[in-house]
């Protein structure tokens, strides 16, 4: 079980407040969503969150305990942050790849143990990519590279996952596998923060939505609720059809709202 | 056999024939042999200038006589600008600088550099006869002379030597330095090695050899350079104790000079402290 | 081949080139020097051995396993497979570094002075290259010319400044390298600063690897990439400002050695590390080898050889990269 809060976050750069006074705690029990238009302070919130920034003020506490307080090491156990569009620089496997998930766990000067192949495995098998762990990354398509570098995240087994558009360039199919995947991951137990463009998966997959616009929460919540009309008009300037599927909500934008 | 040669050379560079009579009495050098040379020889007030090598003590053995004389700096132009009635230099250096000059219609004697004691005692005579002063040439090479006579001769077993300069360069017998080994009674290892004038002996090859003494040059004030530190390569000083390595003063055998014999006595006391 | 095959090969490599290092050189042919050693142990040839090639074996393998180690560290942490000393400049900075040392007549004093200039002028290298090109190959490899030119020029400068007339003769082995003639005043010299700069090297790898991924993804590992860059700088200033003092630049080596072991350790940037090193030093010691077969006698500059090598590599390299380049 593991709890990330954050606490007043404003952060600051070159006099641009790219958050302003930031406050939302996110827990197990659901997959939450974070969404909001270009620009809005998703991706900065999410380096907060995961320790790569500090705010100038407020805090981010993980189980209790400032962010900031935390070994380096053992806060990488147990939060893990798959960055938006990711670039590998070396030809490395995907077996190797991954088991860079691995290193917070990795003592000494030890090559990796039966654990950390075991979990290496695990991860493969969850993002269907056991099939490509020989495959050198350079030679995997955009979809296959997404999923490779949800199962490096997943490798560490965190209790923790920040997401930056995981989804990103990836085939309807394969954005369906991942968000099923991510959503199984948060109904099993572990904290599971996505940054989405994509509004229908959004209320699709989400148990919770967290909307950002100029740097501050303009609504947290149930997603149907965060997305009502009045919100989509006044922050993403659109008009939306929504409806319900058996498989469960959508979202689709209509047009744009002209001042 | 020499002066022949050195003669033609000197007609060679000689410039329009110069229209006033008499010695030579705006001479300037700028070469650090022929600098020396009319230090020794010429009256001290027809010396326009010398080069600036000259009153340096690590180069030159005349340092104190260039102090208080104009110093060039081996520039055509400062040259010409003091308008001078022979110019000396040698044929080694600065080879632009004496066509330029030569070609201006002044004077320009070029001497080649000597690789003997006979060729010093030659070029003493020649130079001494172009400053006009043939009784102080004559004087010169008696003082040399009488040096090398005072130098004891060599008792047998005949000692062999090697000159190991910076960077590895040695000499064979065909240069100065190799033929005052020659005067001091010293074999000079380099002609094992099919060394006549200048090549290279590796360290290791130095040290296999095992010659009873190594000489290299030396210059006050110890300026750091790598090739001289090879000459302080702990194989070297592990293999030869101090007295079987003999340092000569740079200033002693860069020009044949009557200072030159002062090198031959030193080698001749290195030599005897073999025993 | 597994990294335990390819480590034990490359031992074996480095152990057969070093033997031959002690054997073979102008004095007599090897077998005969052999001969001769084991018939007269106390002669002159156990002192070539001991105080001439011995040195000289010894300081190939470690400044060619610090070239080696750095050039894999700084591609790792630069993610550019161009990255080398020689290339971006630290080398020539180092030799700077050193020549000032040296030819101020600071190193006569004071020995250590030339490999303690020499890492602090490394630094610089370093230093400047970092903040003059970031990671895109192009900015890299402009800002390596620039800091290599100037370095060089300073050096030439310093050189023609010197009051010994043979200083200015002696630019080739600052530009050039060379293992000639050095002694063990030179191992001792350079040795602890080069040992100190493996290990904090050594200890960068996993952080290298973590690196493969971008750096928000290697911090959310664990890791503090300040620190990193601290460890890495120090540690590359260290082994090649140490190497430089002692056997001025060779270039090259640091490129090619990661970019022919690279493949054979799967590309990642932690193993390469120590095989790296050990590659650095096979290769070092078989261009000195060659410089002292080919030319006998009058030897051809180390750097010559190890640029002749690596040149060509340096070019595919660059071909490939523009090639890649959006």
């Amino acid at each position: 079980m593991s709890r990330l809060l954050a606490d007043r976050l404003t952060f600051l750069r070159g006099g641009r407040r790219l958050l302003d006074e930031v406050s939302a705690t996110f827990g197990p029990g659901g997959l939450t969503g974070l969404i909001g238009p270009n620009g809005a302070g998703k991706t900065t919130l999410m380096r907060c969150l995961a320790g790569l920034v500090r705010p100038q003020q407020g805090q981010v506490r993980l189980d209790g305990r400032a962010l900031a307080d935390w070994p380096a090491q053992v806060r990488a156990r147990q939060l893990a942050y798959l960055p938006q569009a990711d670039t590998v620089h070396w030809r490395l496997s995907v077996a190797d790849l991954v088991m860079l998930g691995r290193l917070p766990h990795r003592q000494g000067w030890n090559g990796p143990g039966p654990a950390d192949r075991a979990a290496v495995e695990e991860a493969l098998a969850a993002t269907d990519c056991t099939g490509l762990a020989a495959r050198a990354v350079d030679t995997l398509s955009g979809g296959e590279r997404a999923r490779v570098l949800l199962a490096r995240a997943l490798a560490g087994q965190p209790a923790t996952l920040l997401a930056d558009e995981p989804t990103a360039g990836l085939d309807p199919y394969h954005q369906l596998e991942v968000m099923e995947r991510l959503r199984s991951l948060a109904q099993s137990g572990t904290t599971v923060l996505v940054v989405l463009h994509d509004l229908s998966a959004a209320v699709r997959f989400c148990d919770r939505l967290v909307l950002l616009d100029r740097g501050r929460v303009v609504a947290a919540g149930d997603p149907g609720e965060v997305t009502a009309a009045p919100n989509l008009r006044t922050v993403f300037r659109i008009e939306a059809a929504r409806g319900q599927l058996p498989e469960g909500p959508y979202l689709l934008p209509r047009r744009r709202v002209l001042d | 056999m020499i002066r022949p040669a050195l003669m033609g050379l000197l007609a060679l560079l000689l410039a329009p024939v110069p229209t006033e009579a008499g010695p030579p009495r705006r001479i300037v050098s700028f070469n650090l042999c022929s600098d020396q040379l009319v230090l020794l020889l010429a009256r001290r007030e027809r010396i326009a200038s010398v080069s600036y090598l000259a009153a340096d003590p690590a180069m030159s053995a005349l340092a104190d006589q260039a102090r208080g004389l104009h110093l060039n700096h081996r520039q055509a132009e400062e040259i010409l600008a003091l308008d001078p009635d022979l110019v000396l230099t040698s044929t080694f250096t600065d080879r632009a600088t004496t066509a330029l000059l030569a070609r201006l219609g002044r004077r320009v004697v070029a001497l080649p550099p000597v690789t003997s004691l006979a060729e010093t005692r030659a070029q003493i005579l020649d130079v001494a006869d172009l400053l006009g002063e043939p009784a102080r040439g004559r004087a010169m090479v008696a003082e040399l002379d009488a040096a090398l006579a005072a130098v004891p001769p060599p008792a047998p077993p005949r000692a062999r030597a090697v000159l190991f300069q910076a960077n590895g360069w040695t000499e064979g017998p065909a240069t100065l330095a190799g033929d005052l080994l020659r005067h001091a009674g010293l074999d000079n290892l380099a002609v094992s090695y099919g060394i006549d004038a200048y090549g290279r002996l590796p360290l290791e090859t130095v040290l296999l050899a095992a010659p009873d003494l190594v000489v290299s040059g030396t210059m006050p004030g110890n300026a750091p350079s790598l090739g001289q530190a090879l000459l302080d390569h702990p194989a070297l000083r592990t293999a030869l104790p101090d007295r079987r390595r003999v340092r000569v003063p740079e200033a002693l055998w860069t020009c044949g000079l009557p200072q030159t014999a002062d090198a031959v006595a030193l080698l001749a006391r290195a030599r005897d402290r073999l025993r | 081949m597994s990294d335990r095959a390819l480590g034990a090969g490359l031992v074996l490599l480095l152990a057969l080139l070093f033997s031959g290092s002690l054997l073979l050189g102008p004095a007599t042919p090897a077998l005969a020097f052999l001969q001769g050693l084991l018939a007269d142990p106390d002669g002159p040839l156990r002192l070539i051995l001991v105080e001439i090639r011995l040195p000289r074996a010894l300081l190939g393998a470690m400044t060619g396993a610090s070239l080696g180690l750095a050039g894999a560290a700084l591609q790792g942490y630069l993610r550019n497979p161009l990255a080398e000393p020689g290339i971006v400049g630290v080398s020539a900075s180092a030799a700077f570094g050193a020549v000032l040392a040296f030819y101020s007549g600071l190193a006569t004093l004071l020995p250590l002075a030339m490999p303690v200039s020499g890492i602090l002028g490394a630094m610089l290298g370093v230093l400047l290259v970092q903040a003059l090109a970031g990671t895109a190959t192009l900015g890299l490899i402009l800002a390596g010319v620039a800091v290599s030119s100037f370095a060089s020029a300073l050096t030439s400068l310093a050189l023609n400044l010197s009051p010994n007339p043979f200083a200015a003769t002696e630019i080739t082995f600052w530009l050039m390298g060379s293992l000639a003639d050095r002694s063990f005043d030179h191992v001792w010299l350079a040795l602890p600063f080069t040992v100190t700069g493996w290990l904090c090297l050594l200890t960068t790898g996993r952080a290298l690897d973590a690196l493969s991924l971008d750096e928000d993804a290697a911090a959310s590992l664990g890791f503090d990439l300040a620190r990193l860059r601290l460890v890495l700088l120090a540690g590359v200033a260290l082994a090649v400002g140490a190497a430089t003092a002692v056997t001025g630049v060779v270039g090259f080596v640091g490129l090619v050695v990661p970019h022919l072991l690279r493949p054979l350790v799967g590309h990642r940037p932690a193993r390469l590390l120590p095989l790296s090193a050990l590659g650095g030093a096979c290769l070092m010691l078989a261009s000195d080898l060659l410089v002292r077969l080919v030319t006998p006698g009058q030897e051809l500059k180390l750097g010559v050889v190890t640029a002749l090598i690596g040149t060509p590599f340096f070019f595919f390299l660059v071909l490939r990269a523009a090639r890649t380049a959006p």
